[in-house]
């Protein structure tokens, strides 16, 4: 058994990043969440607020530049607070910043495997891995932003090391 | 798992390797099932007929069916599934595209289902059931192949089991279950005066509840309003109960607080007599047998290879005076309202040993210096909330002159609106202090032991080969404080419960590193 002390901060060095398609997924999402936001924005500007005392489109306005500065900074904060390994006989995803979370799924533990590619995805050229544990807290642990090949790769690795472990 | 191969081996060679698709009575299925949901469609079908344009309403049902199909021919041609030597694969979705791998080693049973027009088309639902537990939804499912492949495809995947199954048995030596070991041996019981004291330590004033609950629905039952005070001076006044009352206050005050300990009293000795009367745990071949019950009784048998987790709790008097509980977290849950398993409503320490030691979970409490502490600095976060919330609502309401809510029942003064929130946030810190002191956990190298409460206090005892997943978490705050929680993921049970709160990070790091090595 190791109980050898691991720093945060060495733990994180050996952490991988994502595949920059991330960002564009995660730019993309952004930008369509903005949008929604920015419609119903001008919605209640046309609707609602026409004989307000502020001038006219105030609400629109602010939700754009919001908008503006959300689509252009938050994804690549985002996209930086997440990273993975394997370390050893387990996957360990790690993401947030402000609410940060930190995972670690020994493979012996993993249920099934799903790789996965949504219409975004596929456009910036990831895939998503998702693996299923039989624990009741967080049993679905997923990693996003992977190379479609390195996925499978992850996978299959995971695959072959999932054991007869008749409980 | 050639030998299993070759046991169904007509059926098997078509499996290998090769990607299969459903079947293509299928299609015909995805019509059928439309069935009842073209109901939706009566209102345009009502629209065209009341428009005068009634020849459409054909065309317009022949187009929908068309788009169905095409729709479902779509999802089918993108659906193919694969069975590899030791694993099955799904691959679906038209636009979000998804494979799912399943190792057959993970796979509990198949499941064959057949619906009416399925049975007649020859058509079954096979279904994998894993042990993961985001429930039924997510469990893999192919929808539907011929009944005859179905059945194959069970029983190769049950070969391949059998054979594993057999293997893991020979290797670790274990030796065939002696039909004389077979005789259940009684582990622990509750004795009549024992379930008695269980049923004081349960005291529950929910009788009150009930009686209020009945007295609001059947207003009229009664032939007064119980809620009228000026019924009750009434009756009194007229019994003399009233003078009586007047000289011996007290005397009256303490009867109401007896009755009402003998009324909670004896709502939990009723409850817990009812529930566990004739309590018997056995040890029986696999695991405990649990009988219980005055009107339902209950024969529940606790498999030992499916208990995950045990925890002993108890209360602040119960721990004063030596009685703890015992519950097993176990893969099946306990009845509908309790997910974990009781075995011991009421027991001595040494018991609660004896019955662990039936399983292999050991109790140790090792020295005080083995027990870790979460960071102290959590105690103070509550208080300062508190504090500065009430400070920042408070000092507006005393500045402004007229509109004094405050003035009424505050005496002016800064200090006493400062004073306030210092109370309360006093308050917070000592039950913060006391949630602290009570919360410490501690790794013995095969299990984590987790403690946690004041007003009842609960100590965990979790095997690391139990554990599915390890989450170490921050907020805003423990970043401050340079510590994490760690959460685990355990099967069965309520969930949320393994917890370990707010760990320096360093220790954070190293029992998680700990616990990932022991599995």
């Amino acid at each position: 058994m190791d109980i050898e002390p691991v720093a945060p901060e060495k733990a994180d060095t050996e952490l991988q990043p994502l595949e920059q398609g991330y960002l564009r997924v995660l730019r993309i999402e952004w930008a369509i969440t903005m949008a929604v936001l920015l419609a119903i924005a001008a919605a209640v500007d046309l609707l609602v607020l026409r004989g307000n005392a502020l001038p006219w489109g105030w609400l629109s306005g602010a939700v754009l530049l919001l908008s503006l500065w959300a689509v252009l900074t938050l994804p690549a904060r985002q996209f930086l607070t997440w990273g993975h390994s394997e370390e050893g006989d387990a996957l360990r995803v790690v993401h947030g910043y402000m609410f940060h979370t930190d995972t670690v799924v020994p493979f012996v533990r993993v249920q099934h495997i799903d790789v996965g590619q949504g219409p975004i995805e596929r456009l910036c050229g990831v895939s998503h891995l998702v693996v299923h544990t039989a624990g009741t807290h967080n049993s679905i642990v997923t990693l996003p932003g992977l190379d479609p090949v390195r996925a499978t790769e992850i996978r299959d690795s995971i695959r072959a090391r999932i054991q007869t472990d008749f409980a | 798992m050639t030998d299993s191969e070759g046991v169904i081996a007509p059926v098997d060679t078509a499996f290998t390797g090769q990607p299969h698709r459903l079947h293509p009575l299928t299609l015909l299925l995805a019509v059928v099932k439309l069935g009842p949901r073209t109901l939706n469609f009566l209102p345009a079908i009502l629209a065209l007929g009341v428009t005068g344009q009634a020849r459409l309403i054909v065309p317009a049902l022949g187009l929908f069916l068309l788009v169905t199909l095409i729709f479902s021919w779509i999802a089918w041609t993108r659906f193919s599934w694969t069975v590899d030597s030791d694993d099955v694969s799904i691959a679906s979705g038209v636009i979000s595209r998804k494979h799912r791998t399943i190792p057959f080693d993970r796979i509990q049973d198949v499941t064959i289902e057949q619906g009416v027009i399925a049975r007649a088309l020859g058509l079954a639902k096979v279904g994998f059931e894993t042990g993961s537990a985001a429930g039924d939804e997510d469990e893999a499912k192919l929808d539907s192949i011929a009944l005859a492949e179905a059945e194959a495809l069970r029983a190769h995947v049950r070969a391949h089991r059998a054979v594993n199954s057999a293997a893991v048995l020979t290797a670790s030596g274990e030796p065939a279950p002696n039909a004389a070991e077979s005789q259940d041996r009684p582990v622990f019981m509750m004795t009549m005066p024992r379930l008695l004291l269980a049923g004081l330590f349960s005291f529950s004033l929910a009788v009150f509840a009930v009686l209020f609950g009945l007295l609001q629905t059947f207003d009229d039952v009664l032939p007064f309003d119980p809620f009228d005070a000026d019924f009750w001076i009434g009756i009194t006044r007229s019994t003399g109960l009233a003078d009586w009352m007047d000289a011996h206050r007290w005397l009256a005050a303490v009867g109401g607080f007896v009755m009402l300990l003998l009324l909670g009293g004896a709502t939990g000795i009723v409850r817990t007599v009812m529930r566990d009367y004739g309590f018997r745990l056995d040890r029986s071949e696999r695991g405990f047998r649990r009988r219980r019950g005055l009107a339902t009784k209950t024969d529940v048998a606790i498999p030992i290879a499916r208990v995950q987790a045990a925890i002993i709790s108890t209360g602040i008097i119960r721990r004063l005076l030596g009685w703890y509980e015992l519950r097993l977290q176990s893969l099946a849950s306990d009845g509908k309202n309790e997910s974990d398993h009781l075995v011991a409503p009421l027991a001595r320490l040494d018991e609660l040993d004896a019955i662990l030691a039936e399983i292999g979970f050991v109790r140790d409490v090792g020295t005080e210096e083995q027990w870790q502490r979460g960071h102290p600095g959590t105690i103070m976060v509550a208080p300062a909330v508190i504090f500065l919330i009430g400070a920042i609502t408070l000092i507006p309401a005393m500045l402004m002159p007229d509109a004094t809510i405050l003035s009424d029942w505050i005496t002016p003064g800064a200090g006493l609106v400062l004073g306030l929130p210092l109370l309360v946030a006093t308050i917070a810190a000592l039950l913060g202090w006391l949630g602290w002191k009570g919360h410490c956990w501690r790794f013995d190298g095969r299990q984590l032991h987790i403690r946690r409460g004041w007003l009842s206090p609960t100590h965990i005892i979790l095997p690391a080969r139990n554990i599915q997943s390890a989450d170490l978490t921050l907020g805003p705050v423990l970043r401050r404080l340079a510590a994490a929680n760690l959460h685990f993921g355990v099967p069965g049970g309520s969930g949320g419960q393994h917890v370990v709160h707010a760990a320096p990070m360093d220790e954070a790091y190293r029992l998680r590193a700990a616990l990932m090595g022991a599995i």
